[in-house]
């Protein structure tokens, strides 16, 4: 059973918006939609919820139709789909409960408020029921959003940037709690998201946007180091700040650092503290430096022998596209590459700064 | 001072605010959220009691509710009484008289209902009716309150139409405003003035009532 939609939408004056994809929605499973702010991300998601009619295509979900030719056939109300927003839209005049329990239907009212318990419970809302929205943070808002989008038990979640107006420290936690209550309810989403820490955190699979398309699909590692590594345009935000993204597993801790292995190799990095067993390693070009040889000691913690796969002459900086068991790549001058006369095919030292790498913890 | 008059009066107004409550709160959805043809038309026909005379409303009235009109002659097969000259005919007249008084507060309010919340209501399961009752109308509470009071209050005071289809038949259609008419026309000024002074203290307080209202409209957030 899944969600296939293929449509486009147009504002006036605006670019036109158009979508194709698939999404699974027999298993829990996260999809991220990815891309820069105002690519058509949220539009693609109101067109998937019913709040925003496209003008053409075809929404169907496990061979029910909801859009087409022009027409919604099932309006929002009869799709099934939870929707939680940037700013949570709860209902001001209605308490915690009386938020969770609104989209509860076809059950008696004693098993409601079972169910209204059991979110309360499961979100961390513990002693807030009869609160009301305004006397709640950020934090505990998201977090009624949420129940109340699960507790009708959707058969699709779709998120619009719900951590975006979070302190960091809350959208961490929501964004952990959120990943195992979706598994725990096996209930599949698709996540919107400018964010690649984000994506990468949380995304089993990734669709990134670009001017209003669907341009990429896939991993979202992989997707991010073709994005933001060597397939990442020049003066592109994200490519600098996410360099080469490289799946790892935790091996221990060391002074302060985590223990990373990369493959056959292993990398020093720094540790973000948390409990998780493998992590994302964004390795940025800027960080790593290329000798021919070991020498004395250095202030690089992270010394390994790479193959040059590739040297990419970027005007007076050059890209060079490694292998140490994964791939990575180096930015350096294109002076100081003619200076150690590399050249592909020939092995190199690489020394990366602990510094220059960031650590995502993979949730599980 | 014609207490007779006053007690028709606050009955009058009572009921036909009573009637236009339900009346109303129906046709405010659509006035406010409605996509529709014709959705100018209504709007139109709804706020037409505010700018005609009361004399052509009045009229159209009589002929409306009179004993050759479909209604008229319903009603008389029905109780073997007339609907023009009674007091339930001044009823049905002060419900069509006072409706914009009642839509106009009620449709604004419910206009600057967060349309994010009527969203997240829809993608909840709710259809329009729930929405409207569970959560538009709730969040427009203050729209509603001064929909009833302005009503309640132009009822009191409205003379043009009562006097055009009631006349002034003491304890069945002659109401504060037509008594004050009549008391004026018989030039008992003394007794004119206390009952304007009434009516005129009464549109004060509920203006100021509605102030109040409206300056405490967006306070949920």
């Amino acid at each position: 059973m899944e969600l296939r939609a293929s449509f486009s939408k147009t504002f006036p004056g605006g670019p036109t918006i158009q979508a194709a994809f698939q999404l699974p929605l027999d298993a829990f499973g996260l999809t991220v939609l990815f891309g820069p702010s105002g690519c058509g991300k949220t539009t693609v998601l109101r067109c998937l919820a019913g709040l925003e009619a496209p003008e053409e295509g075809l929404i169907q979900a496990g061979g029910e139709t909801w859009f087409q030719n022009g027409r919604a056939i099932r309006s929002a109300s009869g799709r099934n789909i939870g929707f939680v927003s940037q700013d949570s839209a709860l209902f001001p005049h209605l308490s915690v409960a009386g938020n969770i329990a609104y989209g509860i239907r076809d059950c008696s009212r004693a098993e409601g408020r079972r169910r209204v318990a059991e979110f309360i419970a499961m979100m961390g809302l513990e002693g807030l029921a009869d609160r009301r929205p305004a006397e709640l943070s950020g934090g505990q808002k998201q977090r009624v959003a949420l129940a109340r989008a699960l507790a009708p038990k959707p058969r699709l979640v779709l998120l619009d940037e719900p951590f975006v107006s979070l302190d960091r420290a809350a959208a961490e936690q929501l964004r952990h709690t959120l990943r195992k209550r979706l598994q725990d309810l096996r209930v599949p989403a698709l996540l919107v998201t400018h964010d690649p820490l984000e994506a990468l955190a949380l995304g089993d699979r990734m669709l990134r946007m670009a001017e209003g398309r669907i341009v990429e699909e896939g991993e979202p590692a992989l997707v991010l180091s073709r994005y933001g590594g060597h397939g990442g345009r020049a003066g592109d935000p994200l490519g600098v700040q996410m360099g080469v993204v490289v799946r790892t597993r935790v091996l221990g801790r060391v002074e302060g650092l985590l223990r990373l292995g990369a493959g056959s190799a292993e990398l020093l990095a720094p540790d973000p503290g948390g409990d998780f067993e493998e992590a994302f390693a964004c390795i940025r070009g800027e960080g790593v430096a290329l000798e021919h040889g070991p020498h004395g000691p250095q202030t690089q913690r992270n010394r390994l022998v790479a193959e040059i796969v590739a040297i990419e002459p970027l005007g007076g900086l050059t890209r060079i596209r490694l292998d140490a068991g994964f791939p990575f790549e180096a930015l350096i001058t294109t002076w100081a590459c003619q200076d150690l006369k590399l050249a592909q095919g020939q092995t190199t030292h690489a020394l990366i700064k602990a510094s220059a790498i960031g650590v995502i913890p993979i949730e599980g | 001072m014609d207490w007779e008059a006053i007690r028709l009066s606050l009955r009058l107004a009572a009921l036909s605010t009573g009637l236009l409550v339900p009346l109303g709160i129906a046709l405010a959805w659509p006035l406010a959220f409605g996509r529709f043809r014709g959705k100018l038309l209504l709007e139109a026909l709804t706020s037409l009691p505010l700018v005609l005379p009361p004399t052509v409303l009045g009229f159209y009235l009589i002929v409306a509710l009179g004993p050759r009109s479909p209604v008229g002659q319903a009603w008389e097969a029905l109780t073997g009484a007339r609907l023009v000259f009674s007091f339930q005919g001044l009823l049905l007249a002060q419900v069509v008289t006072n409706l914009p008084f009642f839509l106009q507060p009620l449709v604004a309010s419910l206009g600057s209902v967060d349309r994010r919340l009527l969203e997240a209501a829809s993608t909840l399961g709710s259809r329009p009716p729930g929405i409207y009752l569970r959560v538009a109308l709730p969040l427009a509470w203050r729209g509603l309150l001064s929909a009833m009071i302005l009503s309640f209050a132009h009822a009191i005071g409205e003379f043009g139409v009562v006097l055009m289809v009631g006349g002034s038949l003491p304890g069945r259609t002659r109401t504060a405003s037509i008594a004050l008419f009549d008391q004026v026309q018989s030039f008992d000024m003394a007794g004119a003035n206390r009952t304007a002074l009434l009516l005129l203290a009464f549109a004060l307080l509920v203006l100021m009532g509605i102030a109040w209202l409206r300056s405490r409209e967006r306070t949920w957030s």
